[in-house]
């Protein structure tokens, strides 16, 4: 059980792309927070979680994206997770998380946003 | 160790697995699920259509919640926890619904603590500044079983949960 995690960002750090291997649980959800913490930013506007690697997420997964909401949310950013696998889905359905959480279903979905608020946080427009 | 769920719920159960490990990693109850899993998988396999609605990830799932709240609640971390997984036939099942099932019962030696009744219940559907921090656990695990029951015997708490494979 482990979980890896690699960050992309772009428009000088104002865009996070996080992306999700393995297992968000009680075993690895603590790392995933100290990730958090150290490595998006507080002024990120956008940060989005790509979990087509992510193959498994518990409640204690799920409290780690609540917390990670809550932070970049209360600092005038967004959270969006993109390419839920179907098993993930079921648990974020089930716990009905989270109404201010952007879902993209694939790839193309999130690259299309990504341009559009790239775009716009390069000119200074709010999205 | 028998299986709480009543016999008017379920034929006979079978490929019984037991398991006794230790509260503080979950690690090897993963690793005893997999062994198990592959055991019956051709069962599982013969009997599934398309639809099945649970997987193994699900069972997986219900194991960590189950033994993530024994550790919370229970207050013996240094104990052990007993896991028994059996597969069965559903006496009474809906059409395109499988009768295979799967009883997961887990056994602990922790304080008394029934999370069907005791554990909290969670406000769902918030945003996150309100998102609830506790229980939703326990509501995957109401969630994702079709039965469920508890029982405290001198020492112990006993979970046994009922799921459709």
């Amino acid at each position: 059980m482990s979980l890896s995690i690699e960050k992309y960002t772009k428009a000088d750090d104002s865009i996070v792309q996080v992306m999700l291997t393995g297992s968000l649980d009680t075993a690895t959800a603590a790392d995933f927070d100290a990730f958090a913490d150290a490595e998006i930013a507080q002024d990120s506007k956008l940060v989005v979680l790509n979990m087509k690697e992510l193959d498994y997420i518990s409640s204690a997964g799920i409290r780690s994206v609540f917390k990670l909401v809550k932070r970049v949310k209360a600092a005038g950013g967004r959270v969006a997770a993109a390419n839920r696998q179907p098993q993930i889905t079921k648990v974020f359905e089930i716990v009905q998380a989270l109404p201010d959480l952007q879902i993209f279903k694939d790839d193309s979905e999130m690259d299309e946003y990504l341009l559009a608020v790239q775009d716009k946080i390069i000119n200074r427009e709010d999205f | 160790m028998s299986f709480l769920i009543p016999n008017d719920f379920i034929e006979g159960s079978k490929k019984q697995f037991n398991v006794t490990t230790n509260l503080k990693s979950i690690s090897p109850l993963f690793e005893a699920l997999d062994e198990y899993w592959l055991s019956v998988s051709q069962i599982i396999e013969a009997t599934l259509d398309e639809a099945a609605a649970l997987d193994k990830n699900s069972v997986k799932l219900l194991l960590e919640e189950v033994f993530v709240n024994i550790v919370h609640y229970g207050q013996c971390e240094d104990s052990e926890v007993v896991v028994s997984l059996a597969v069965c036939e559903l006496k009474e099942f809906k059409e395109q619904q499988s009768k295979l099932a799967l009883l997961l019962q887990l056994e602990d030696q922790g304080i008394a603590f029934n999370p069907l009744k005791e554990a909290p219940e969670p406000v769902l559907g918030l945003k996150a500044e309100e998102a609830p921090i506790g229980g939703l656990g326990v509501h995957l695990i109401k969630s994702m079983s079709i039965e469920q029951r508890y029982q405290r015997n001198s020492n112990s708490n006993q979970l046994c949960l009922l799921l459709i494979l």
